[in-house]
């Protein structure tokens, strides 16, 4: 399990290189927003931890922009996840939107948790497992392929060898004894052979995860019956212990938050192709009012 | 500098995603099974002679064109290969090797000659060369899975633009320093285009061919960590497996096999080079 969260923060680090050079999110000036009347709230600030994965970046910058709104002073300090998790136990860091758990970071709830209000849950689904495009009808589960090997050629693509999700991979293919040569090669490498595949309409079998601009792309399904090698991970907003009675409507706020892993890939995704993450954060609040009111608790 | 916008993304983009892949893919695919038949045959002879008769085969051939010590040095080499196991890894390698040079040989060779003969035709290959040698092959290692999928093929297609230049360059080179008497003297005994080619020009440039062949094999064998990134098993793997994990060892276990791969390689071909002189 610890390889797979070494594996997530390698991948989520990967991103930050490849992905999200120009639509780095600014230090946040204070909110220039005039719609809202600001509430009578003091010296109230909200500190974010903001890790340098992808995934992070749209929820955190939403929920400033809505603390924003709502009167607040917000800051936030970019530090990497054992950084965030140090701050947040100390109460330099006030809230963390993109925690993964129970699993991924497992390590660092057990050194830091004393300290740290599991506030609600971002979203659900952080799967993680082999993927196939829903095209492929024959194969929803790990028994399914156990005698449709052939349909993908014998072979499931991967990213590198040594990795935490291909060690998994080995072990899956060894334990429910399917006849799969595991071709491993590269995030970049896997993709452009489903690409390839996709393209044709023909069946492949490969590594996913969420959230990750690929579920954007294609209409995949994640198989089901792997929950025993790879867990699905929930992504959880984290506080610290003495946020909740300092800022009560802050966390108020952060309590009722949730979004959709789908709507989260989809910013991940315009935020790549260059656009600004405050934009695509705006142009999220516009398109989803209600919940926006709803979780202000209007 | 920005005095207009040069979209040669989206140019790139469209060209590949809206023609290359829809229309020429049939081709490609066409290719890819070719080419990968044509690896997974040579693999299969590697690995199917057994190690020690393949460790022999190239001691005898390392004594034979490279002396005693290298032989010496291939008989620890194959030792070191089979007792870390790796020895099936090697021969994967080697496959690949294999195959990207030949074709590397069987293309530059020709088009070296051509050039050699027209100084047109070397005005337009030689910028060629350079963008070959030169564009880093992360640039063109992922399209090539585009066209050709996962696996040797992406490897040998990646391994040939970048292994081929020396080939090329070097037949150039070495059938233009045939020394213009020698070139005379042919003429005035009424040799024709072919027999000056193939009688005066290639023999005497053997030697250089033979150096740019070498250069061919050892570019080839640079390019397999890089290679197993598309998928392309073999020593390769095994470092990238090592390093990923940040396992020393087991990285320093698999680069030793190049190493050895390669030293062996290169004064074998080397010796040939220098025998043929």
């Amino acid at each position: 399990m610890k390889q797979i969260k070494c594996l997530f923060l390698t991948f989520f680090a990967f991103f930050l290189i490849v992905g999200c050079g120009p639509a780095e999110t600014p230090e946040e000036t204070p909110a220039d927003d005039d719609t809202t009347p600001a509430e009578d709230v003091g010296d109230q600030s909200v500190t974010f931890g903001m890790t340098p994965w992808t995934s992070t970046i749209p929820p955190t910058t939403i929920a400033m922009l809505i603390l924003e709104d709502m009167g607040f002073e917000v800051n936030q300090i970019e530090a990497d996840a054992g950084g965030v998790y140090t701050g947040l136990s100390r109460g330099d860091i006030d809230a963390f939107m993109d925690a993964w758990l129970p699993d991924m970071h497992a390590s660092y709830m057990e050194q830091f948790g004393d300290n740290i209000d599991s506030t609600s849950i971002s979203y659900p689904d952080g799967e993680l497992g082999w993927v196939v495009p829903t095209y492929v009808e024959e194969v929803n589960s790990i028994e399914d392929l156990k005698g449709n090997e052939d349909l993908f050629g014998g072979e499931m693509y991967g990213i590198e060898e040594g990795a935490g999700m291909t060690m998994t991979s080995g072990e899956m293919i060894d334990e429910f004894d399917l006849d799969l040569q595991y071709v491993a090669s590269s995030e970049g490498g896997m993709l452009a052979q489903v690409a390839r595949q996709i393209g044709a309409e023909r069946p492949v079998l490969f590594l996913g995860w969420r959230p990750h601009p690929m579920f954007v792309d294609y209409d995949l399904k994640v198989l089901e019956g792997q929950d025993d090698f790879f867990a699905t991970s929930e992504v959880h907003v984290l506080t610290n212990i003495d946020f909740k009675d300092r800022v009560p409507e802050a966390y108020e706020f952060l309590s009722n938050w949730s979004i959709d892993v789908g709507d989260i890939e989809q910013m991940i995704v315009e935020i790549d192709n260059g656009r600004s993450a405050e934009e695509v954060a705006r142009e999220w609040m516009e398109n989803n009012q209600d919940k926006v009111a709803e979780m202000k608790g209007e | 500098m920005n005095y207009f916008h040069l979209p040669l993304e989206e140019w790139t983009n469209r060209f590949v995603n809206q023609w290359l892949i829809p229309v020429l893919g049939g081709f490609f695919d066409s290719i890819s099974n070719v080419v990968g038949a044509f690896i997974s045959w040579v693999t299969n002879i590697l690995t199917f002679i057994p190690p020690e008769l393949m460790a022999l085969i190239l001691i005898f051939l390392a004594w034979r064109y490279a002396g005693v010590g290298i032989a010496i040095f291939t008989l620890i080499g194959s030792l070191y290969l089979g007792s870390v196991d790796l020895w099936f890894a090697a021969m994967q390698t080697l496959a690949i090797v294999i195959v990207a040079t030949l074709f590397s040989i069987v293309i530059g060779i020709p088009i070296g000659i051509w050039s050699a003969k027209s100084p047109i035709v070397y005005a337009i290959v030689r910028p060629i060369l350079d963008f070959m040698q030169t564009l880093p092959s992360f640039v063109y290692l992922i399209p090539a899975i585009l066209l050709f999928g996962l696996g040797g093929v992406p490897a040998v297609i990646s391994t040939f633009v970048f292994a081929t230049p020396p080939a090329v360059r070097m037949t150039t080179l070495g059938i233009k320093q045939v020394p213009t008497d020698v070139v005379e003297a042919a003429r005035a005994f009424g040799s024709t285009y072919w027999q000056m080619l193939t009688k005066v020009q290639l023999p005497m440039a053997v030697p250089t061919i033979m150096a740019g062949i070498n250069q061919t094999i050892m570019l080839a064998l640079s390019m397999a960590v890089i290679a197993s990134m598309i998928g392309a098993p073999g020593l390769g793997s095994v470092v990238l497996a090592g390093i990923s994990r940040v396992n020393v060892g087991l990285g320093l276990t698999g680069g030793l096999g190049i190493v050895v791969l390669a030293i062996v390689l290169d004064r074998i071909t080397q010796g040939i080079g220098e025998k043929t002189k």
